[in-house]
């Protein structure tokens, strides 16, 4: 089995399971291994599993729901958890103002979706091409 | 802790889960396709950190039929429910009862999943079945050489399907494993298993050996035996921290990295005062400065070991 630190490690936080889909066919392309929750107490359920291990994710990827916000909170009110990089899907914001209100939160991006699938696709690719090989999230 | 007990006699069987980094998932897989039977006791240990507070019980209990509850210590054991360890907590059972205590860490992990397997091997003997998933270093490997050793079912998820393979090879290279499979085709093997009324015997096979090393626990510095499990080893104190090669290993280099870390301050402390007494002895001032300067230098020196210190990480084997 190849060791492992050549991978990343992602967190993905969705309660949609074609999102999810998407997303896993997306992370086949880049050398990732993916765990997914749909709600926040998985989450932290996954993330205390991990850091008892010594394995935190390297990056959090999070469909934005307003819930949310209380784990957006928390995870970044935990010294260890913080600096893990967390990226922000969102709807078309209606808002003003609410892009800034989720950047408020400590998100390190937020992502706006777009309509069609292809398009979808292809934004995940962006988004995953920048975090994993431009910002290079393994090496943080 | 052996012998029958009036919830044993309506209980056959014990399905035992262990589980670290990447089980949460295949644990809710696994939950979804088990069909509660009232003849059968769940128990699922998921490593997870102490001093919070644990939802796994209530994302377990959404995630199938069984009704899943987090143990606390005393409460009795019935059929159709699943039991989870309670953060901080090592889970067992003893006579009819589950049990919740933060009794010593094992591979450094409280829950550990060799705690869970041993006492189900203990009670159940050939009725345990014993389950790893996802997880890195070699917790559960000790606990399922005993559900074997006591004619009980050995099941891994496949290591080429767990996101984090190692405790699943661990046991693999380790012990004889019954069932390999990927974390959605387990649950009807251990709905089969426990729907089994009659199981082949075999013969109980021999208990671990030990001997004493000349090493010490890095946790209490109690003095370590060496258990041999098989073709598996694990080391235990007086106390009762229990560790594999692999666990061993990380806990001598938190210990070494705590024993440089003192060594340092000791150097600096030192250093510091023979500068303060340099002002206030004149007639010593050189010898004393040139010594502050020297454990200056020493500490250094250390500071340099511990900031270059590699400790590869548990996944780094894998």
């Amino acid at each position: 089995m190849a060791v492992y630190r050549g991978t990343f490690f992602v967190l993905w936080i969705d309660s949609d399971p074609q999102s999810r889909a998407l997303a896993e066919v997306v992370l086949k392309r880049f050398p990732s291994r993916v765990q997914f929750a749909a709600v926040a107490d998985e989450a932290m359920e996954i993330l205390a599993t991990d850091q008892s291990a010594g394995l935190l994710p390297d990056i959090i990827f999070l469909s934005w729901r307003p819930e949310l916000s209380h784990f957006v909170a928390a995870l970044k009110a935990e010294f260890r958890l913080r600096s893990i990089p967390l990226v922000v899907f969102v709807g078309r914001p209606e808002a003003d103002g609410f892009v800034n209100e989720i950047y408020d939160l400590d998100a390190n991006a937020v992502v706006c979706s777009v309509n069609g699938s292809g398009d979808k696709e292809e934004a995940l690719m962006a988004t995953c091409r920048f975090w994993f090989q431009t910002a290079a999230v393994l090496h943080r | 802790m052996e012998g029958a007990s009036p919830t044993r006699m309506e209980l056959r069987t014990a399905v035992v889960i262990g589980a670290s980094a990447g089980g949460l998932g295949p644990l809710q897989t696994m939950v979804e396709g088990i069909e509660p039977s009232q003849s059968a006791a769940y128990f699922a240990v998921l490593h997870t950190t102490p001093n919070r507070r644990s939802n796994l019980a209530s994302i377990l209990g959404r995630a199938g039929r069984v009704k899943v509850l987090e143990a606390r210590d005393g409460m009795p054991m019935e059929g159709a429910v699943m039991y989870v360890a309670a953060p901080d907590h090592h889970m067992y059972i003893e006579d009819g009862r589950v049990r919740s205590v933060r009794g010593p860490r094992e591979n450094r992990h409280r829950p550990s999943v060799n705690v869970l397997f041993r006492s189900a091997a203990q009670l159940f003997g050939e009725r345990a079945i014993g389950v790893v998933l996802s997880g890195s270093l070699e917790d559960g490997t000790g606990g399922l050489w005993e559900i074997e050793r006591r004619g009980g079912t050995t099941i891994v998820q496949d290591p080429a399907e767990a996101m984090f393979p190692y405790m699943p090879r661990a046991a693999l290279q380790n012990i004889i494993i019954n069932y390999v499979l990927p974390a959605a085709k387990i649950p009807s093997v251990v709905n089969a298993l426990v729907a089994e009324t009659e199981v082949k015997r075999t013969s109980e096979q021999e208990a671990a050996m030990d001997e004493f090393t000349n090493l010490t626990c890095p946790e209490c510095r109690g003095p370590l035996r060496r258990l041999q499990l098989g073709r598996f080893q694990e080391l235990e104190c007086r106390v009762g921290h229990r560790y594999s090669p692999e666990s061993a290993l990380m806990a001598y280099d938190e210990t070494q990295e705590r024993a440089l870390w003192a060594a340092v301050v000791a150097l600096e402390e030192g250093a510091d005062l023979a500068a303060r007494l340099a002002d206030t002895h004149p007639e010593q001032a050189e010898q004393l400065r040139l010594r502050a300067e020297r454990r200056r230098s020493q500490a250094g020196i250390i500071r340099e070991i511990v900031q270059k210190w590699n400790v590869p990480d548990s996944t780094s084997s894998v």
